[in-house]
């Protein structure tokens, strides 16, 4: 095939079109609302489209948590994302979430402006445990069931993100909960680590739990690799300073591809990504 | 042990009743049941639905009315969209919306004062029901019948405003 | 902790006192602090004229509360009352002239003011003569303020275009007392409400329009269970939740209906005969006919006619008409819904027929009454002459005699009073429009705002050099205005008021006016001096001075006041005239024993004599029937009808300075019957455009079973939508009253 060589490269252009997209959707949501326009609702907490209700599984998770029931219309809801996952990965976290965009954006700035120190701690890429990973979930989950508190509703940036736009275009300002994720933004921009996707998200993560074992993954094969400078391009692509060529890859990894890009830029196919 | 750090937890966290909207569980279950979509404040035509932000503390992201400056003119189009089962989404019927109940403070209130005031009574959606005029000039709020919408709040002209919404949190009876 | 429902109820009620009408008001006097000196005055708002205090701490006002010795409201107010206070340093209290320079208003001192009023009145009066300049006063002016108006523009400048908004309002009434009885104003008052067995409302919103009579009515009916009250309304208004019989009428076809009520009192047998044949003439309008006559023409007008021109049902008016024969002692009470009409004055007549027919006139508890809109429609304008054709103490200009004795009190030749009325309001204002008036002076009215079809009258508005005294700007007219100049509000000017049943109560000045704020009287007696006719206005040294002079004119009239100084005034709660000497106690029923004016020798027997006609013959009428100017129609199929709220009062200049009324009624609305809304596909609380053939407004739907389906009702306040934009000029030929209160609409989804 001709253009099989730039298929990553393509892809990732549709994915930053969709994270573009998701943005703009976002502010047009509550714009349509106050419009009159009530068959599209909601932030990414859960989202419907006329009668169908996506929600967010981790949210669903807290709530189940929280209310000691099982709500079924909310279980249904949580089916897409779950499917998705399962098949996917993190897709939602690397195609959708406006906390990644915006991560993204940032990195690409230092990138490009604060080059040295940047290509100093790229370097330092590792990928994390599968204990330690699910623990951290673990551990946020027992403290909103022992604290009866709502900490993931807290600490999902997407939701929170999604919640404020909504908020301040219906006219009732910002409010506290956007110093989260501004905190966030404040220390990965000096740590230059992406910590929180890659290690505490709860909705990440939850999302993360449902792939696990599924389907879509980078696939590395290393009599393809070429590469024999350390740091390779793929492992300086990854924007969670994962190390893709490594096996203990997930639950980590979203599936963004762009080590897979990098790789095919080298004119190789050592990384793909493929089911 | 767990317990008692919950409360205490809870106590700081927690100061104020809020006003829900209308078809809302009871105010625990709501606050453990909703899932800070938004949706509810979305679909209200009117902007009655506010999202509480952090400040607000742990009821963070929950929609509260603020009756005196908007109150909920019973659409009732949010309890059925709600994703979570905090807004109750069977109920359709505004006559059946318990959200609270209106309590006039008649030290504040204008009949009361001898002055001819009939604007809640006017403007109650539950008309002639919920808001009853003892001798056609003192209001009387009908507990069996009111719905808690804050219409009345929202338009009482007394210096003080008379008439105020006690949260279906503050009642013991809640939702029939 | 958490109470039930109930329990809630009961404890927030624990300490309710019993205030039952009238009882215990104002118990816990305590809330007032002690310095508040309390002043007796009357309520600035509607014609109900309830008695007042208002509270003054540190030269400031601090409270209004009811004035419990008044026995029109024995201390009641309603909420607008209640907030008179705030109204005095309401957010857009004038406090300096303006005058237009470049376009823009801009504050000038008085003095600049006056000399440019006045060398543009003096320009166009010597340039165009006295009929280029014209008066357009208010039934909420005091009688002094009128009085010096009339005389100025009357009987110095010589022009008949003086003019005041009862016009708009009460006109009808006035031409519906004048021909049935000879003579202006109600016969009984207030105290017929206290012994009624039955009201008839016709086109009265009383709860909402005047609300302390309302009560009145609630408390009759405690006090008598038995009490009936029939109301003819096109519209569910709040006034229903007391009625026994509610005939819901298409807006604008009512006549049909009063004709047959006559006419089944007639068949029945509910007639006095006596009263008849000794104080009744009959008429067609044009010529006098008779009984018989009068029989042959209610012919037409069986119940079921009526019921299909009325579209109600034909059971209910016979009902209606038996209880009215039935009951002794018959109240009948009206307002703008029956004035303002192409047909007011005939619709006035005929409401009066139904009294004169069974003799429920001039005895404690029956009377034809007509309610009065504004404080002072009655006093100040009716009585005081501020019409085009009228001269002070109800006189007319086209009388010889008339003139005469106003031109001597006003110390001026008779020839300076010209004996052809002066144009009407709409008239005026149609002259304005046409250039043909030059110079306007508006006093303490808002006719941009409350003029009908106001797009054929607001550019004539803003070309003519035009006048306003006001408390407040900017108000539709003050923005538009060449000179706008601060008047005193109530509170800060003392003055008389005569509201609905013809009584006359003081109001004192309690209070320094705001920021260079003047008295209204007192700029006119400046313009006067200015105008070079200062020495018959010299001697005005105070409001006193004023009405002294006023009492004069009344002196032997049918309204006597002389009874009346302000040395009584301030002592009493009003008096109702006529009052002809100082030691009478006033009249409660007048053409009876008992008004002093009765001629016991023409009477010979007769139980009233109807003193204003020659034989004393008070005239049924043989008006015929006639439906709105605008009826409905395939294009514009709605009919669409206008009036109040109770929180608001007309252009709301006042009462959109309380902060607590515009909370309880924010912003304009149209109300739409379900039914029709859900045809034009509008929902409660969404836009919604009502559509004439004279303008167009998009409106906030209200959702609401009081209008019909097929009609919509807009409530007039508020300046951001004018309705008046919507309404219909044409007037009614007799009164000139325009038509506010029905026409026909299209209403879209906006
Ligand atoms: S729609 Fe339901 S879940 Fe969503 S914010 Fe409102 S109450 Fe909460
Ligand atoms: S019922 Fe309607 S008005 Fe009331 S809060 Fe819900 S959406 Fe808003
Ligand atoms: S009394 Fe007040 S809260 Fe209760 S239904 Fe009526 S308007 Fe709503
Ligand atoms: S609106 Fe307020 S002051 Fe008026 S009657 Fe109701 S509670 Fe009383
Ligand atoms: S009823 Fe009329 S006169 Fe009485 S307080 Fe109200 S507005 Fe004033």
């Amino acid at each position: 095939m001709k253009n099989k060589r730039s298929f990553y490269l393509t892809l990732n252009r549709l994915r930053v079109l969709s994270q573009i997209t998701t943005i703009l959707f976002l502010i047009a949501v509550p714009l349509l609302n106050i419009v009159g326009v009530h068959w599209i609702l909601g932030t990414l907490y859960s989202i419907s489209f006329g009668k169908l209700d996506i929600a967010d599984p981790a949210i669903v998770a807290q709530t189940i948590l929280l209310t000691w029931n099982l709500y079924i219309p909310l279980l249904i809801a949580a089916l897409i994302p779950i499917l998705i996952a399962f098949i996917c990965g993190r897709v939602f976290c690397s195609w959708i979430c406006p906390h990644n965009t915006i991560s993204e954006w940032i990195t690409a700035f230092q990138k490009r402006f604060m080059t040295k120190r940047w290509r100093q701690y790229q370097k330092k890429s590792k990928n994390v445990g599968i204990r330690v990973y699910f623990g951290i979930l673990a551990t946020l989950l027992l403290v909103t069931a022992l604290f009866k508190t709502p900490l993931v509703s807290y600490l999902s940036p997407p939701g929170v993100i999604s919640s404020q736009i909504s908020q301040l275009i219906r006219g009732s300002g910002i409010g506290l909960e956007l110093a989260i994720v501004l905190l966030i933004f404040i220390a990965e921009f000096f740590l230059f680590q992406r910590y929180w996707c890659k290690l505490l998200c709860p909705v990440g993560a939850m999302l993360g739990a449902f792939h696990w074992k599924g389907k879509l993954r980078v696939q590395f094969q290393a009599a393809e690799c070429k590469c024999g400078k350390r740091p390779s391009p793929c492992q300086m692509a990854c924007p969670l300073q994962l190390e893709p060529k490594k096996k203990n890859l997930y639950p980590a990894c979203f599936n963004c591809g762009l080590c897979a890009k990098a790789c095919e830029n080298t004119g190789h196919k050592a990384i793909q990504l493929t089911f | 042990m767990i317990q008692s750090l919950t409360s205490i937890f809870s106590k700081i966290t927690k100061s104020k009743t809020y006003l829900r909207p209308p078809g809302a569980v009871p105010e625990d279950e709501f606050i453990s049941r909703c899932i800070k979509c938004s949706k509810c404040a979305q679909v209200c035509s009117y902007n009655s639905i506010k999202i509480l932000h952090l400040n607000a503390g742990k009821d963070f992201g929950t929609p509260v009315i603020e009756a005196k400056d908007i109150p909920c003119y019973l659409c009732m189009e949010c309890p059925r969209i709600c994703p979570s089962g905090a807004l109750d989404n069977a109920l359709v019927d505004k006559e059946k919306v318990r959200m609270g109940l209106a309590v006039i403070d008649e030290s504040k209130c204008l009949p009361f004062l001898g002055v001819i005031c009939r604007s809640c009574y006017d403007e109650c959606p539950i008309h002639r029901v919920a808001i009853v005029l003892e001798d056609e000039l003192l209001p009387r709020i009908d507990a069996e019948t009111c719905t808690g919408c804050g219409i009345c709040e929202s338009v009482c002209p007394a210096e003080e405003i008379a008439i105020t919404i006690k949260p279906l949190s503050q009642l013991a009876d809640k939702r029939k | 902790m958490a109470l039930t429902r109930r329990e809630f109820l009961k404890n927030s009620a624990a300490s309710a006192a019993a205030a039952a009408i009238g009882v215990s008001l104002f118990a816990n006097q305590s809330v007032f602090a002690s310095e508040t000196v309390w002043h007796k005055s009357v309520c600035r708002y509607c014609g109900v004229g309830c008695g007042v205090m208002l509270g003054v701490e540190g030269g400031k006002p601090v409270a209004v509360k009811g004035d419990t010795k008044n026995t029109i409201n024995k201390g009641l107010l309603c909420v607008k009352g209640f907030y008179l206070h705030k109204v005095i340093t309401g957010k857009d209290r004038l406090l300096k002239p303006l005058i237009r320079k470049n376009d823009k208003l801009v504050e000038a001192s008085w003095d600049e003011a006056m000399e440019l009023v006045a060398a543009k009145f003096k320009e166009s009066i010597e340039a165009n003569g006295p009929d280029s300049v014209a008066f357009y006063g208010s039934g909420q002016a005091e009688t002094e303020e009128t009085y010096v108006a009339n005389k100025l523009f009357k009987g110095h400048i010589g022009t008949n275009n003086m003019e005041g908004n009862p016009r708009l309002c009460m006109a009808s009434a006035v031409g519906g007392y004048l021909t049935t009885f000879g003579a202006d104003e109600p016969v009984g008052s207030y105290d017929d409400l206290d012994h009624a067995e039955m009201f008839f409302l016709i086109g009265s919103n009383t709860a909402e329009s005047h609300p302390v009579l309302y009560d009145r009515l609630v408390a009759r009916k405690k006090a008598n269970p038995s009490t009936k009250i029939v109301a003819i309304d096109p519209r569910k208004t709040p006034t229903n939740k007391i009625i026994d019989l509610h005939l819901q009428v298409k807006p604008g076809y009512d006549l049909a209906v009063m004709h047959a009520i006559a006419k089944v009192l007639i068949e029945e047998g509910y007639t006095d005969e006596k009263f008849i044949s000794d104080s009744v003439n009959f008429s067609n309008g044009k010529e006098p006919i008779t009984y018989e006559e009068y029989k042959t023409f209610l012919k037409k007008f069986t119940p079921e006619y009526a019921s299909e021109q009325a579209g109600i049902p034909a059971e209910d008016i016979v009902k209606a008409a038996k209880l009215f024969g039935q009951t002794s002692r018959v109240v009948s009470m009206w307002t703008m819904g029956v004035n303002q009409r192409i047909a007011g004055v005939w619709l006035n007549n005929l409401i009066h027929n139904l009294h004169l027919l069974t003799g429920k006139l001039g005895k404690p508890g029956s009377d034809s009454l007509s309610l009065t809109g504004q404080p002072n429609a009655c006093g100040g304008v009716r009585e005081g002459g501020g019409l085009c054709h009228l001269l002070p103490a109800h006189r007319k200009v086209a009388k010889e005699a008339h003139r005469q004795q106003i031109a001597d009190i006003w110390n001026v030749p008779v020839t300076n009073i010209q004996p052809k009325p002066g144009k009407h309001t709409m008239a005026m204002f149609d002259a304005i429009s046409k250039g043909e008036i030059k110079n306007l002076y508006v006093m303490c009215t808002n006719p941009a705002h409350s003029l009908p079809n106001l797009n054929k009258y607001l550019q004539g508005m803003k070309d003519c050099f035009m006048v306003v005294a006001e408390s407040f700007h900017p108000t539709e007219t003050s923005k538009i205005a060449d000179v706008v100049l601060p008047a005193a509000f109530w509170g800060e000017k003392e003055g008389v008021y005569g509201c609905t049943e013809r009584r006359s109560q003081y109001m004192p000045k309690a209070l320094k006016p705001q920021g260079e704020a003047r008295w209204d009287a007192d700029i006119l007696i400046d313009l006067a001096k200015r105008l070079g006719h200062g020495k018959n206005f010299e001697h005005f040294k105070s409001a006193e001075d004023i009405w002294n002079e006023y009492l004069k004119c009344t002196k032997g009239k049918d309204m006597d006041l002389t009874g009346a100084p302000y040395s009584r005034l301030k002592e009493v709660r009003g008096l109702r005239w006529p009052v002809p000497s100082v030691d009478h106690p006033g009249t409660t029923h007048r053409f009876v024993e008992g008004d002093p004016l009765f001629p016991k020798d023409k009477a010979e027997g007769r139980r009233m004599y109807f003193y204003g006609k020659p034989d004393g013959k008070a005239v049924i009428f043989a008006r015929p029937d006639k439906g709105p100017a605008e009826p409905v129609d395939a294009e514009y199929p709605i009919a669409m009808m206008t009036g109040r709220v109770l929180e608001h009062f007309h252009t709301s200049t006042m009462t959109g300075q309380v902060p607590q009324l515009v909370r309880a009624v924010p912003k304009p609305y149209v109300e739409v019957h379900p039914d029709d809304a859900k045809k034009i596909g509008l929902t409660d609380r969404g836009m919604a455009k009502v559509i004439t053939r004279r303008g167009e407004l998009e409106l906030m739907v209200k959702l609401s079973d009081r209008p019909l389906p097929g009609n919509v009702f807009l409530p007039w306040h508020w300046p951001e939508k004018l309705s008046n934009l919507l309404t219909n000029d044409v007037f009614d030929p007799g009164s000139k009253e325009p038509e506010y209160k029905v026409c026909a609409c299209k209403v879209e989804k906006a």
